[in-house]
């Protein structure tokens, strides 16, 4: 074996000293060709500017077909100008981008949505998602069966143009999926608003795991819907606790009055987690009868239950804020009143601010 | 007698060479898969808006954190950085950790920070917190003064504060992309159960114009010891560290800048107070943690988002911060033996420990052991010249290539050396450094063994040069 070292160790010297040549011409020549087709990236980009510049003051299908046209051939910088523009531009001018994008980029786009590659059908359904109408919406239906990520960015699309036929396929498919991405979907779900409102309320009846459920009364407080108040409400007694927590937080959201009976059940819930939402909420309410019970909550032995009883009676008002005032004297439990004093800081430099 | 320690030595060398094959075999595997992931990971995020999180409801906020133990050239800098990021909700947690110069009274001073009577819950128990401040100018920010304790106490100060689900932990001599939370906060809400921890790139901020806390212009340093850096940064973030993560067994997610669940950096009591290199320590103990209890994890790395740091520009300074690094190494791989070769750990266990235990941890041991052999036998006169030339330059041109690939990542995925000339002056380094800079630098890392076995525990100051005196 020691005969052959030298021979194998000169061998590989040569290999590897031509390799490493070989990369550093590479990376030199990739530069290189780079920085030129950056530079034509960048005189396309700015032709194209002008005239979708143009286009977009000039109103009407017409200019925006012309832009098209004239730029099909520019897939790459075409795409690339129209999501700068997206970001940037807000009403009429987004319609001239759409335009241009269904003239020159649509057929391509929903070929790719068909792609065996994932990158390409991935980036298909984001385009799609950015630019289509409804006229797409079946063929991204169809990316819903895909693979997680791509079904994501099909959520994200269909929910651009919600109508009910596609919010009816976005919760079938947030009901068939697997936890992992259950979150994403709620996320996404979000931006479609109140029109959700008909598929929470079912769902909230169909569905079985915890997690969903969870997910799904969150998602009624974030927008919020407090239309769904009675069907939120029933989930109050859930042998979960992570249900009621999120319970507690929609009602907190919703602001209905007459949650607060529910509310005040949930003040005193065998878990910390719940009563600290709950006394959350029950600020939010700005129900003077919660009085007794924030005060009771700024007493707790846990934390985060004194906290949100802090943050509740800064959100009743002059009622709330003397009583701070009253607990912050006490002597008998120095970490009420370091809560009160917080929050009468708190509201001071909230005065002082403003 | 004689005849024993002759082939003892034979079989030593023997051994170093298959070594020598199998360190750079591995990490040519890593710079492989990385190039694999960077490519990947860029074609998957194409046509993604990052500001997209702005309309998210459930939009995770972030409380970062940033010990500062005299920082004073710096802070404003970094703070400004921080306040200035794009994020739909964060806070900016600075911990003072007792510094002795003028950090905590630059930051009263500058952001008209006043004493608050802050109630937090001390889920941690840290050195005792002097005082907490908040800003009527900056709502964001709360600056907590507290009692010397080191970075992991320090940060332990901050957690106990950080009122988000997710907390990033920044160095103070850092700054950060505008973007850099938009990105690196991606992993958690694409899959938010079951992602912990997530790094991103750290650059050096050597040569670069820092303004208004962000990197305006990106320039080569004229400095030789943070070339040098440049160069291993590239390496270990964007070799190193992705291709373990494309592997998932990432074991550092650097202190300078980080993303993690605060929940479960606080079940396992949050960072190791007594720990030297409390970012490793941190997400080993976190994947111990997770594999133990059985819960299905992601700890990843991300090529995009960027932090910009400060290297050291003094040969004193680099050696006490690389000896600071190795004995947190040896540290943490000592205290965590259990994990090696150990199946139950998973790639973690089976590849990622053994690795850092037997390449990176002795690495420099064997190398110098290398060097002893070779002087041993050129004293007897029983050197091959020739066949010593070519190994040395074959482990020259080795340590080439494998910075021509880091270069070539560099190239793929930031591109941020804007002229081709400092490509070429990078690649110069990388033959450069076997001259000389990287035995230094192994003689450096064998020595914090003995810091180690001696009990030295110091932190090794940086001395900052600060982003402000950075000269256009």
């Amino acid at each position: 074996m020691n005969d052959a070292l030298p021979s194998l160790v000169s061998n590989a010297l040569i290999f590897l000293l031509l390799f490493s040549i070989t990369l550093f011409v590479f990376i030199i020549s990739r530069r290189l060709v780079i920085q030129r087709r950056d530079a034509l990236f960048m005189d396309r980009y700015l032709a194209m500017e002008q005239d979708l510049l143009q286009a977009i003051s000039e109103g009407g299908r017409q200019p925006a077909v012309d832009v098209a046209r004239k730029y099909e051939s520019q897939r790459s910088v075409l795409t690339h100008i129209l999501i700068d523009f997206l970001d940037m531009i807000s009403g009429r001018g987004q319609e001239t981008l759409k335009v241009v994008f269904e003239c020159a980029l649509r057929d391509r786009c929903l070929k790719d949505l068909r792609s065996h590659f994932l990158v390409r059908r991935l980036q298909a359904t984001r385009l799609a998602g950015l630019f289509s109408g409804p006229s797409e919406r079946a063929r991204l239906v169809d990316r819903l069966k895909d693979r997680p990520i791509i079904r994501l960015a099909a959520v994200n699309a269909l929910v651009q143009s919600p109508d009910e036929e596609s919010l009816a396929m976005v919760f079938q498919a947030f009901e068939e999926e697997s936890c992992p991405n259950v979150h994403t979907y709620t996320n996404i779900i979000y931006g479609a608003g109140e029109k959700v409102e008909p598929f929470v309320r079912e769902h909230l009846k169909q569905t079985r795991s915890t997690e969903k459920l969870s997910l799904l009364l969150e998602l009624a407080g974030a927008i919020p819907l407090p239309s769904l108040f009675p069907d939120v409400a029933g989930f109050g007694g859930h042998p979960e606790k992570e249900v009621r927590i999120k319970v507690a937080k929609a009602l907190g959201k919703f602001l209905v009055p007459e949650s607060y009976a529910l509310l005040e059940r949930m003040a005193s819930d065998k878990e910390w987690e719940v009563q600290a939402q709950a006394l959350r909420a029950l600020g939010n309410l700005k129900n003077p009868g919660a009085l007794v019970l924030l005060t009771r909550g700024l007493f707790s032995p846990v934390w985060h239950v004194r906290n949100n009883a802090r943050e509740g009676l800064i959100n009743l008002g002059p009622l709330g804020i003397r009583r701070l005032e009253e607990v912050a004297r006490q002597k008998s439990d120095r970490y009420a009143s370091d809560m009160a004093s917080m929050a009468l800081e708190d509201i001071s430099s909230a005065r002082e601010e403003s | 007698m004689n005849a024993f320690l002759e082939s003892l030595f034979h079989l030593a060398s023997n051994s170093i060479l298959v070594y020598f094959l199998l360190i750079n075999s591995l990490y040519f595997l890593f710079v492989l898969l990385s190039l694999v992931g960077i490519f990947h990971y860029q074609r998957m995020t194409s046509y993604v808006r990052m500001k997209e999180i702005f309309s998210l409801p459930l939009a995770k906020p972030i409380s970062i954190i940033t010990p500062a133990y005299n920082e004073g050239p710096n802070i404003l800098e970094s703070v400004r950085s921080l306040l200035a990021l794009e994020y739909p909700l964060y806070e900016v947690i600075v911990v003072n950790d007792g510094s002795t110069d003028a950090t905590l009274e630059r930051l009263v001073a500058a952001f008209d920070l006043r004493k608050t009577h802050r109630v937090f819950r001390k889920s941690i128990d840290t050195a005792p917190v002097r005082g907490i401040y908040t800003s009527p100018k900056e709502p964001k920010l709360v600056v907590v003064d507290k009692v010397n304790g080191k970075k992991a106490d320090a940060m332990n100060a901050g957690l106990n504060i950080a009122r988000y689900p997710l907390f990033c932990a920044i160095d103070a001599d850092s700054v950060l992309d505008r973007d850099a939370l938009l990105k690196v906060v991606r992993p958690f809400h694409e899959d938010p159960e079951r992602t912990v921890g997530v790094g991103g790139v750290v650059r050096l901020s050597n040569g670069c114009v820092v303004k208004n806390g962000q990197v305006q212009k990106i320039g080569m340093p004229r400095n030789v010891l943070a070339r040098f850096q440049i160069l291993e940064y590239l390496r270990a973030f964007l070799g190193g560290r992705m291709g373990m993560s494309m592997l998932n067994c990432l074991l550092i997610i650097s202190g300078a800048f980080g993303l993690f669940r605060k929940d479960v950096a606080l079940k396992i009591g949050g960072y190791r107070k007594a720990a030297i290199g409390e970012d490793m320590d941190l997400v080993v103990r976190l994947r111990r943690y997770l594999h133990e209890q059985k819960i299905p994890y992601r700890i990843t790395f991300i090529p995009d988002p960027i932090c910009w740091t400060e290297a050291p520009e003094k040969i004193k300074v680099l050696a006490r911060q690389r000896n600071r690094w190795h004995r947190g190494l040896v540290e943490v791989l000592l205290g965590n033996l259990k994990m090696v070769f150990n199946p139950r750990y998973g790639m973690t266990g089976m590849l990622a420990m053994p690795f850092y235990l037997f390449f990176e941890m002795l690495g420099p041991l064997i190398e110098l052991a290398g060097y002893g052999m070779f002087i041993y036998y050129a004293a007897r006169g029983q050197v091959f010249y020739p066949f010593a030339v070519e190994f040395f330059l074959l482990a020259i041109v080795y340590g080439m290539l494998l910075s021509l690939t880091a270069i070539l990542l560099e190239e793929y995925s930031l591109q941020r050396y804007p002229r081709l000339a400092d490509v070429v002056v990078i690649t110069a380094f990388g033959i450069l450094e076997n001259l000389g800079y990287r035995q230094w630098l192994s003689f450096v890392r064998a020595k914090s063994f003995l810091d180690l076995v001696r009990g030295h525990n110091e932190w090794g100051a940086m001395e900052k040069k600060g982003f402000a005196l950075e000269k256009e």
